[in-house]
C-alpha cells in the first residue's frame, strides 16, 4: 500500500508518495495558479501518472499547505497543518533534528520538536512578506539576476551591504538607490541575504535554537540564504536534497503512521 | 541651487558640546567613585526626584538614557530585535525594548554596560510604561522596588500651570497629599537601602537644584528670541540634567555656563543660523538621527520650542521640596489635554510659525497627544503641523533621507 | 453561531436597546473605560454603568486621531465616539491603569466632549496608605458625579448597588461551573455574549434575565467532541468570531482572565461601605497594575491565572496578544516563561485576518490535543 502526501500552497503545489517502509516513492512540485480548488487533484493525478500509479494503489491521503480544507473536501482523506508536516517531515529524514526552520514563497515558520518529532513550539509570519521567497523574488527582478543564481552570486561577496528597510516594497528601492551610488551587486545581493536571514532569525529566537537545524521549503535551495541564516543563529543547518518537498513528505509519513498504527516519531 | 540649498550652509551652535564632555565625565567619575565604595546602585525613570540620588549618594542608572546612548552608538536595533524575540510586544516603548535587550543579550549591548540594580524606583509621573518596566526590570534581577505614583491631572484637580516652571494656581490637595506621602514612604525605602538621610544634606542638595532649575527655565525662555540663539542639537540633552542629575555640582555648574552662553548670544542677536522659519517641536528625540536639527536648522527651519525639553524642566522651591517633587509631574504629557492651553501660550510667546511633531512609534504618551496638539495648534494659532513617524531608539522605521524629503517639503508649503 | 438564549444576548449588546431605552426614561448612561471603575458607585446614584465597548472591523475615524497600532479596545471605544454610535453616552469614567486607557480619556474627552468625565486615581500599591487615599478618591468621584446626576449619595443606595453587583458575580461564578464541565455547556462566543450584554443593560436586568434562564442553560447539550481544554488570556477582548474559531478547531474555552470576563465579575465586595468597595477593588489581582507592598503585579496576576486553571482543568493556555495591548505586551513572556502548561501565543492584528490564525490553532491542538 502507497501513501500520500498533497501539500497546496499559494506558489506550489507539492505530491509526495511513500511506500509502507516509509521511502519515498515518487514526487511532483506543481505551479498551484488560480484554480486551487482543482490543483489539489490535478497534482495528485499526474504525479500519479508519471510514476504509473494508479489512485487504487494509494490508501490515506493527507492535505496539507494553505489549500488543505479545499482539498479535504475534495481528494483527501485528513487535513493537517504544515507545521505538523514539516516537523515529521524532517524529523524522518534527520532523526536528530529539533528545530525545523521553512521558508517558503509567502511565509517562514520556525518549529521546535522534542525527541520524538512532536511540536513544542512554533513561530509564524504570514503577515509581512520581507523574510520569505517573496522577498528574494522581488530583488532578483530589481537587479535582473535569476532566481535561482541569486544564492551563489551572494556567496562571492566579501562585503555585503546593509539593508535597513524593514519593508520588501522599501527595501526595492532601497537596492536601487545602492546600485545608482556605485555599490557591487555581489555585495548588495550578500546583504538582500543577512537582511532576510536576520528576519528569519528573529522567528528562531522566539522559538529557540536546538540542533539539529534543518531548513525546509524552496527558500533552502538558496545557499546564500543558508550561509547567512548560519551565520546568524550560530548554528549549523541540515538542508534536505529537495526541501521544497518535506512538507507534503511530512504528510505522506503522518499518513502511513495513521494507517498503520505506528506510534509518532518512530524512525523509518 | 534652489533657495533652500543656497542657505543650507550657515549654523552657529551655542557650544554647549564640550559643557556636556564636561557633565558626562563628571557624572561617570561620580559613578565610578561610589561603585568602588559598594555604595548601592538604584535604576530610576525619567520625572522622579532626582535630587534624592545626590541625599544618599546612591550610584544611579537611567534606562532611557542608557538607551539613547545605544540608539546614538548603533546598538539598539540588535537590542530591540532581542527584545522581541523574548516575545515582547513590537509595540512598547523604545527604551523598554532596548534595555531588555541589554539584559539578556549584554555582548550586543554599547559598553559600558549599566550596573545591575540593588533597586529600582518607578514612578507613574509620566507614563504607566515607566511602571510596568520598572516591573519587568525587577524581575529579572530579583531586587526591591518602590513605585510613586503621582495623579494624572485633569481640569478639576489642576488650574493654570505655567508650562515651564509648573506652578499651579491650585491642586487638589488630596492628590497632593498622597503623592507627599508616597515620596515621604521612598526616603524611608531610600534609607532602607542606602542608609539614613542626612537632613543638613538634603537641604543643601535642594538649594542646589532650585538654583539650578532657575537657570533651566531662563535658558528655555530665552530660547524663544528673536532669532533662536540655540540648536536643539544641543538643547534637547538639557532633558538628561533636568530628569536625572538636577541636584548635583556639575548640573548646577554646566547650567551657569550655558546660561551665560546663551546670554551673550541673545544680547548680540545673534541665532543658530539665517532663520527663515520658527518651529515648536515635540516628541521624544531620535537619539539616533540627532543631525535631523542641524539640518533642519541649516535650512532655516529653527526650534525655540521643544516642548519636550519643557516638560523636563520645573522650579525647585528649596524651601518646600515635597511640593516641588510633586510638581514635576504637572506637564501637558501627564494631564487631559485641557493643558494644551499652557503650550498655546508658549507658542504664541514664541512666534512660531509650524510645527514639527515626532510620534515616537511605541510611546503612547506623545503618539497620543500628537494629533490634539496638531489640531489646537491649527485651531488656536493657524499654525500647520508635520507628523514624522520616529521611534526614539529604532532607526529602521526613520530613514533618515525620508524624514529629509517630508520635512523640505513641509518648510517649501510654508515658503 | 449562537444559540438561544445567546442570540438574544448579544443582541442586547449589538442593539443598544435597552440602554436607550433607559435613557428615554430618564437615566443617564455612563461609560467605563476599565474594570477599575466601581460602577457601584454609579449605580447607586441613579447612573447606568456600561462598559463602553466598540463592535468595529475597522476604525478610520479612530485611526485619524490616535496611532493604528493603539490597541482595538481603545481605537473601538474611539470610533464609536468619533462616528456618533456613542451618542447614547452622557458621561465617562476612566481609572489611571494603562496609558492607552489614560490617552483614550483625554482623547475622547477632546474629541467627543461628553457632558461628564472623570478620572479615578488607581494606587499602584495595595497598602494602608493607598487604601485610605484611594477611600478617599472614591469619595471625590461620588461627589462629583452626584453633582451631575442631581442626586446625593447615600450610603443605603451603595449597599442595595453593592448587593446587585454581588449578585451579579454569583451567578456569573454559577455560570463558570457549565463552562468548566467535563462536558462544557458553553462555548467561548456563547459565553462572551453572555459577558458582553451584562455591560449593555442593568446589572439587576441582567441577574433577572440570567436567573430565569439558568435551569434551561444547566439542561443544554454538552461538548463532548472537543480536543483541547484551554484557559483564555489578555485583556480587553470580546471578538466572537476568533471564539468560534477556537471551537471550530476543536478547543473548549473552559476559563479565563480576559478583562471583559473573569477579570470583570471575580472578587466580591465583603462589606457594604465605600471601604469595602475600595477593598475589592484595590485587591482585584485580574488586573495587572496593582500589588502588595514588596510583591510585582505580574507575579499576582500569575496566581490569579493558576489559580483558574487549577479550578478549570485547563490543559493549555492560549495568550490573546493584541499588538497595541502594552499589557500583554509587558506581561505575556512571563505567563509563557513561567506555565507548566503548553502556551499558544496568537498576535493579534485588527481587522482579524481569522484563516491566518486557523493555521496556529489548528498546529497548536494537533500538537497538544487529544483525538
Amino acid at each position: 500500500m502507497l501513501f500520500a502526501g498533497i501539500d497546496i500552497g499559494s506558489l506550489a503545489t507539492k505530491v509526495c508518495i511513500v511506500d509502507e517502509e516509509g521511502e519515498i516513492v515518487t514526487y511532483l512540485i506543481k505551479k498551484t495558479g488560480a484554480k486551487i480548488r482543482e490543483i489539489g487533484e490535478d497534482a495528485f493525478q499526474e504525479c500519479l501518472d508519471n510514476a504509473g500509479l494508479k489512485k487504487k494503489d494509494v490508501g490515506y491521503i493527507v492535505a496539507t499547505g494553505y489549500g488543505r480544507n479545499l482539498a479535504l473536501s475534495g481528494i483527501a482523506d485528513e487535513k493537517v497543518t504544515e507545521i505538523t508536516c514539516h516537523a515529521r517531515g524532517a524529523k524522518a529524514l534527520f532523526p536528530s533534528c529539533h528545530t525545523v526552520i521553512d521558508i517558503g514563497g509567502q511565509d517562514s515558520k520556525v518549529m521546535s520538536l522534542d525527541d520524538k518529532g512532536k511540536v513544542i513550539r512554533f513561530a509564524m509570519n504570514d503577515k509581512c512578506a520581507a523574510g520569505t521567497g517573496r522577498f528574494l523574488e522581488v530583488m532578483s527582478s530589481a537587479l535582473g539576476i535569476e532566481l535561482e543564481e541569486m544564492g551563489k552570486v551572494a556567496m562571492k561577496s566579501k562585503n555585503p551591504v546593509n539593508i535597513t528597510s524593514v519593508c520588501t516594497v522599501f527595501a526595492e528601492s532601497e537596492v536601487i538607490s545602492l546600485l545608482a551610488s556605485g555599490h557591487e551587486t555581489v555585495d548588495i545581493v550578500a546583504g538582500l541575504h543577512k537582511a532576510i536571514a536576520r528576519r528569519v532569525a528573529g522567528l528562531v529566537r522566539q522559538v529557540g535554537v536546538v540542533e539539529e537545524v534543518v531548513m525546509t521549503g524552496g527558500v533552502a535551495k538558496n545557499m546564500g540564504v543558508v550561509r547567512a541564516l548560519k551565520e546568524e543563529i550560530g548554528a549549523e543547518i541540515k538542508v534536505p536534497d529537495e526541501p521544497q518537498i518535506i512538507g507534503a513528505f511530512g504528510a505522506a509519513i503522518i499518513a502511513r503512521e495513521k494507517i498503520l498504527n505506528i506510534p509518532e516519531g518512530n524512525p523509518k | 541651487m534652489n533657495d533652500i540649498q543656497a542657505s543650507e550652509q550657515v549654523w552657529n551652535p551655542l557650544g554647549y558640546k564640550e559643557l556636556y564632555r564636561d557633565l558626562f565625565k563628571r557624572h561617570l567619575t561620580r559613578q565610578e567613585h561610589l561603585l568602588s565604595k559598594k555604595r548601592p546602585v538604584g535604576w530610576f525613570f525619567s520625572f522622579h526626584p532626582s535630587e534624592l540620588i545626590y541625599v544618599f549618594d546612591v550610584v544611579s542608572a537611567f534606562p532611557e538614557q542608557y538607551s539613547a546612548y545605544c540608539a546614538a552608538r548603533g546598538s539598539s536595533v540588535d537590542l530591540i530585535d532581542t527584545s522581541i524575540a523574548k516575545g515582547y510586544s513590537h509595540f512598547l516603548c523604545d527604551y523598554f525594548k532596548t534595555t531588555v535587550g541589554s539584559i539578556v543579550e549584554p555582548e550586543k549591548a554599547t559598553k559600558p554596560l549599566m550596573p545591575k540594580p540593588d533597586f529600582i524606583v518607578d514612578s507613574r509621573a509620566l507614563c504607566v510604561g515607566h511602571h510596568e518596566m520598572a516591573e519587568v526590570f525587577a524581575k529579572y534581577y530579583g531586587v526591591p522596588r518602590y513605585t510613586v505614583n503621582y495623579p494624572y491631572w485633569t481640569p478639576d484637580s489642576l488650574k493654570n500651570v505655567d508650562e515651564l516652571t509648573k506652578e499651579a494656581e491650585w491642586a487638589e490637595e488630596l492628590y497632593v497629599e498622597y503623592t507627599t506621602k508616597r515620596l515621604h514612604g521612598l526616603i524611608e525605602f531610600m534609607e532602607s537601602v542606602a542608609g539614613e538621610m542626612d537632613e543638613d544634606k538634603f537641604k543643601e542638595v535642594f538649594k542646589k537644584s532650585e538654583k539650578t532649575s532657575r537657570l533651566l527655565v531662563e535658558i528655555l525662555n530665552m530660547m524663544m528670541a528673536k532669532p533662536t540663539p540655540g540648536s536643539q542639537r544641543e538643547i534637547g540633552d538639557l532633558v538628561f540634567i533636568a530628569f536625572f542629575v538636577l541636584g548635583s555640582d556639575y548640573a548646577y555648574e554646566f547650567c551657569h555656563r550655558a546660561y551665560q552662553l546663551i546670554k551673550d548670544r541673545v544680547k548680540r542677536g545673534e541665532g543658530v543660523s539665517d532663520e527663515k522659519h520658527r518651529l515648536l517641536t515635540f516628541g521624544i528625540m531620535p537619539w539616533h538621527s540627532l543631525s535631523l536639527y542641524e539640518y533642519c536648522e541649516k535650512l532655516g527651519a529653527t526650534f525655540p520650542v521643544n516642548l519636550y525639553v519643557n516638560a523636563s524642566v520645573h522650579l525647585v522651591d528649596s524651601s518646600k521640596p515635597f511640593e516641588s517633587m510633586v510638581r514635576r509631574s504637572m506637564h501637558f504629557t501627564n494631564a487631559t489635554y485641557d493643558m494644551l492651553d499652557s503650550v498655546v501660550r508658549a507658542a504664541k510667546k514664541a512666534d512660531i510659525d509650524a510645527a514639527l511633531l515626532l510620534e515616537n512609534t511605541g510611546c503612547r504618551i506623545t503618539s497620543m497627544i500628537i494629533r490634539p496638539l496638531a489640531d489646537t495648534l491649527r485651531e488656536e494659532l493657524g499654525v500647520q503641523s508635520l507628523i514624522l513617524e520616529a521611534p526614539q531608539c529604532d532607526a529602521r522605521a526613520m530613514p533618515l533621507e525620508r524624514a529629509k524629503t517630508q520635512i523640505e517639503a513641509f518648510l517649501e508649503s510654508l515658503s | 453561531m449562537l444559540r438561544e438564549p445567546f442570540r438574544e444576548f448579544y443582541n442586547i449588546f449589538s442593539r443598544k436597546e435597552r440602554l436607550r431605552e433607559y435613557r428615554k426614561n430618564g437615566r443617564k448612561i455612563i461609560g467605563t473605560i476599565c474594570n477599575n471603575v466601581p460602577e457601584e458607585i454609579i449605580h447607586s446614584l441613579g447612573g447606568v454603568p456600561v462598559r463602553l465597548i466598540g463592535e468595529y472591523e475597522n476604525t478610520p475615524l479612530a485611526n485619524s486621531k490616535a496611532p493604528s497600532w493603539m490597541c482595538s479596545y481603545a481605537r473601538g471605544v474611539l470610533e464609536g465616539g468619533l462616528s456618533g454610535d456613542f451618542d447614547f453616552v452622557d458621561g465617562i469614567v476612566g481609572a489611571t491603569t494603562d496609558d492607552t486607557k489614560l490617552h483614550l480619556f483625554s482623547a475622547y474627552r477632546f474629541y467627543v466632549k461628553p457632558s461628564f468625565s472623570y478620572m479615578v486615581q488607581f494606587p499602584y500599591v495595595n497598602d494602608e496608605l493607598s487604601f485610605e487615599f484611594f477611600t478617599k478618591e472614591l469619595r471625590r468621584f461620588a461627589e462629583k458625579l452626584s453633582s451631575f446626576l442631581s442626586t446625593n449619595f447615600i450610603d443605603e443606595r451603595l449597599e442595595k448597588s453593592i448587593d446587585v453587583y454581588n449578585e451579579f458575580r454569583e451567578l456569573c461564578e454559577k455560570l463558570e461551573e457549565l463552562r468548566r464541565d467535563d462536558a462544557p455547556k458553553i462555548t467561548a462566543s456563547e459565553w462572551m455574549s453572555l459577558m458582553l450584554a451584562s455591560n449593555a443593560m442593568l446589572k439587576e436586568d441582567f441577574n433577572s434575565m440570567v436567573s430565569a434562564r439558568l435551569d434551561e442553560l444547566k439542561e443544554m447539550d454538552g461538548m463532548k467532541d472537543y480536543r483541547l481544554r484551554i484557559h483564555l488570556s489578555g485583556t480587553d477582548f470580546y471578538h466572537l468570531g476568533l471564539l468560534n474559531l477556537l471551537g471550530e478547531c476543536g478547543a473548549v474555552v473552559v476559563s479565563d482572565d480576559l478583562c471583559t470576563s473573569a477579570g470583570y465579575y471575580s472578587g466580591f465586595v465583603e462589606g457594604t461601605d465605600i471601604e469595602s468597595l475600595a477593598k475589592r477593588y484595590m485587591g482585584c489581582t485580574a488586573c495587572v497594575m496593582t500589588a502588595h507592598p514588596g510583591k510585582l503585579s505580574v507575579e499576582e496576576r500569575l496566581n490569579f491565572i493558576w489559580q483558574r486553571i487549577d479550578e478549570s482543568g485547563a490543559e493549555a493556555i492560549v495568550i490573546l496578544k493584541d499588538r497595541g495591548c502594552e499589557v500583554c505586551g509587558h506581561q505575556c513572556p512571563w505567563i509563557v516563561m513561567e506555565s507548566e502548561l503548553p502556551v499558544l501565543v496568537l498576535d493579534l492584528d485588527f481587522p482579524l485576518s481569522v484563516e491566518q490564525y486557523r493555521t496556529r490553532i489548528e498546529a497548536f491542538i494537533e500538537a497538544h490535543g487529544g483525538g
